[in-house]
């Protein structure tokens, strides 16, 4: 999901285990979640098969979209003469199958749309809620009942939680939410173990510590039995 | 004449636990005069905290100079934060993409855009202009002087000669020094010989006699070799290219994305211990480096 600047290190690893069949879906297209993109080695591979599916209605066209970041005269490798084999293809009905996974999307509540992913597997529900502002409505999102009712029973919910509540008010509208009303969320659709995402650009890694200190205290006043974490690059558990 | 580096990566930003001292941001570089004229060379993702930094000192007038538009070296423009208060004044310079005819507007209206960013353009609060700059064009921002010269990239690069308080610098943005693509057998060899010649001096001529020269060094010789036409300099082009122009200081920028900190100490090491290095001060750019030029 996505291709922000840490799908380089991910396609590193990727390569060594010997995959050539990648899925890539995306949230939506703003740069810092496909600006990664060239550096995805399997793209330079005569070996590689790369899907790239998603709905052009939530999210426009993905491939279109993502041949910018490799137009020139930003970039000297052009989107058209990748070695690998890349497709598109639009699915924007029912759920997504791959493998022996489930995947569900919702809207998000975001400028210039969006997608949030829901994946099950067996009886194991993973939510990745990205660039979703809960505290405002934006065109095309959707109510926090529905967010509610989309997260409901997941074992792990990763969620935007870029502010604090005392820096959202200046901030209202620009699509993120606070790691408050994300515990919120949590809380309502009895998730697990919420993982806090889209750090702050300014957030120290103390600060960001900090921040789950203060969402864990808020689990702990409510009596609630959510597992509060902040997301690190290279953090991997099974779900 | 100041200069501090805020991002010496080449290609793409890598954060991360092993590149915490020589720094993750692609390429940006401030250079203030000492009646605080300020010069930008590269709006690369260090752009981002030299933003946050200047944005305490409003109202600000500076000049940003982009070597090329390749996203490493332009990337972090959106997120320089006087570009969105009012009373500031900032000028972006860039050289033309030729081959597609467009100027400099394009590197900034085809970031902010949607649905790739939320703020257009037209939004910006800041007076802010896009100039085209042509080859051998000379610039004048307070007390210096900025003249630039075709280098050799994929892209149009331009390579940046600033001169002020009585000192001079010279940053290459990507080049790799210009070779003859015909084997020694065929006929066209002498003549494209004499043009490889003939820009490689007017280049050397252009940058001869700097205080300080920052240069593409993003390959070891081993590297090189298998990366010929890529548009980048391997280390020993880097200090061929001191000697040559007699530059007492050199700095290698544009590190690959592939090293971690204690490679690049090691290549540091290295460097430092080459015989051409003799009778140079030579060292690898690293996030937070500050030099003084002239007299201060």
């Amino acid at each position: 999901m996505d291709a922000g600047t840490g799908v380089r290190a991910l396609s590193n690893l990727l390569m060594a285990e010997g995959h050539a069949d990648f899925t890539f879906l995306f949230t939506h297209a703003h740069w810092d979640h496909i600006i990664g993109f060239p550096f995805f080695k399997p793209l330079y591979s005569p070996q590689s098969r790369i899907l790239i599916r998603g709905c052009p209605l939530e999210q426009g066209n993905m491939e279109t979209l993502l041949s910018r970041v490799m137009s020139p005269p930003f970039f000297p490798v052009p989107f058209e003469s990748l070695r690998a084999e890349v497709r598109y293809e639009e699915h924007c009905d029912g759920p997504l199958v791959v493998d022996s996974m489930t995947i569900r999307t919702i809207p998000l509540s975001h400028p210039n749309l969006g997608v949030g992913f829901r994946f099950d597997e067996d009886d194991r529900r993973f939510v990745f809620l990205t660039d979703n502002e809960l505290g405002l409505r934006h065109h095309g999102g959707r109510t926090f009942g529905e967010y509610v009712a989309f997260c409901q029973g997941a074992d792990l919910l990763v969620h935007d939680a870029e502010y604090a509540p005392e820096e959202y008010p200046e901030r209202r509208g620009w699509g993120h939410s606070t790691y408050a009303q994300a515990l919120d969320l949590a809380e309502a659709a009895g998730v697990k173990r919420l993982g806090l995402y889209h750090h702050n650009q300014e957030r120290s890694d103390k600060a960001v510590d900090e921040l789950v200190a203060r969402c864990r205290a808020l689990v702990l006043e409510r009596g609630l039995d959510v597992k509060c974490f902040a997301v690190a690059q290279g953090w991997a558990d099974d779900v | 004449m100041r200069v501090r580096f805020w991002g010496v990566r080449g290609s793409t930003p890598v954060p991360g636990k092993g590149t915490v001292r020589y720094g993750g941001n692609t390429s940006c570089i401030e250079i203030r005069s000492r009646s605080g004229d300020l010069v930008i060379l590269d709006g690369g993702t260090g752009i981002r905290p030299l933003g946050l930094e200047l944005a305490k000192s409003d109202p600000l007038t500076c000049a940003i100079f982009i070597t090329h538009p390749h996203w490493d070296h332009i990337h972090g423009l959106p997120f320089f934060a006087p570009l969105f208060i009012p009373g500031n004044t900032v000028d972006i310079y860039c050289p033309p993409d030729p081959i597609h005819m467009r100027g400099a507007e394009y590197i900034l209206e085809n970031q902010m855009i949607y649905p790739h960013f939320p703020i257009r353009r037209a939004e910006l609060r800041a007076d802010v202009r896009l100039l085209t700059l042509s080859e051998g064009q000379y610039v004048e921002v307070g007390d210096l002087t900025i003249g630039n010269v075709l280098m050799n990239h994929p892209s149009m690069n331009l390579g940046y000669r600033v001169e002020g308080d009585g000192a001079s610098l010279f940053f290459t943005g990507d080049h790799e020094p210009f070779t003859n693509v015909y084997e020694p057998e065929d006929s066209e060899h002498a003549e494209y010989q004499r043009l490889v010649d003939r820009r490689t001096a007017s280049v050397d001529e252009f940058v001869s006699g700097v205080d300080l020269l920052i240069a593409d060094g993003q390959y070891s010789e081993e590297e090189y070799a298998t990366r010929v036409g890529w548009g980048h300099s391997s280390f020993g082009h880097a200090l061929d290219f001191a000697r040559r122009v007699g530059s007492p200081e050199l700095v290698l920028t544009h590190h690959d994305a592939i090293r971690n900190d204690a490679e690049l100490d090691a290549i540091d090491a290295q460097l430092k211990k080459r015989p051409e290095a003799v009778g140079l001060h030579v060292r690898l750019a690293y996030e937070g480096l500050e030099m003084m030029l002239g007299e201060t």
